[in-house]
């Protein structure tokens, strides 16, 4: 199984359903199965959304996704004035009682808790997000 | 896209996708909410954590109130939502 497709995105909310079409064309060409459609999508829209609501400014995103050796790759890039690692957000939300909770803060927490793995780089303004998800 | 269907005995069905862009739907709908209720979730394919937000807001409204919010049919891509937020602890969940 191989396969990898690429796409530019206006980065605002209205730009979901065309990502969401994005990851089912993938999706369908790799002959992934539901579960890890929904996998990836909410990898992808939690970083998405993050992206604009606290970089608004920033015109677009490129999201890449390749199949590779029993992985899925998701590459998530975008122009950025200063460096946010997905890592070393808050991922605490799991054992705080439901009343003290923020309605907030679940988006990064559920990036870390369904990522294999995730690594970042910050160079010339560009922010990247590396996600692997494995398949079983 | 996002359905709600009110059904008999305080049920709303969901079907489709609860993400950042169908949100506002689901809260227009869930903020006017007075009665405990049942959401069967059978048809519903995808929830981010914007609709989990929904679904949490709902959830301490209601209780505030005195009442519950139930949800039922969770797929299985769902329940790990639940299960890696806490929230399937939080939540009465049943699968029929």
């Amino acid at each position: 199984m191989s396969g990898n497709q690429s796409q530019r995105f206006i980065n605002k909310t209205e730009s979901l359903s065309s990502i969401t079409d994005f990851i089912h064309n993938f999706a369908s060409g790799s002959k992934l199965d539901k579960n890890i459609e929904s996998e990836i999508n909410l990898l992808i829209e939690e970083l998405f959304t993050n992206q604009v609501k606290y970089n608004p400014k920033n015109p677009s995103v490129d999201i890449a996704l390749q199949s590779k050796e029993n992985r899925i790759i998701i590459t998530f890039s975008h122009k950025q004035d200063s460096s946010f690692d997905p890592r070393e957000a808050k991922a605490d939300v799991k054992n705080l009682l439901l009343q003290e909770r923020s309605t907030g803060g679940f988006g990064l927490h559920l990036v870390q808790a369904f990522a294999d793995e995730i690594t970042y780089k910050f160079e010339n303004n560009v922010s990247t997000t590396i996600i692997v998800k494995h398949l079983e | 896209m996002l359905k709600i269907t009110p059904e008999d005995g305080a049920i709303i069905k969901l079907t489709g996708r609860l993400d950042a862009e169908q949100a506002p739907k689901a809260l227009d709908y869930f903020s006017i909410l007075n009665e405990s209720t049942t959401i069967d979730l059978k048809e519903l394919e995808y929830i981010s954590s914007a609709g989990l937000g929904i679904l949490v807001d709902t959830y301490k409204r209601l209780d505030q109130m005195g009442f519950d919010l139930i949800l039922t049919n969770m797929n299985q891509y769902i329940r790990n939502v639940f299960r890696y937020t806490g929230l399937d602890q939080v939540f009465t969940i049943n699968d029929s």
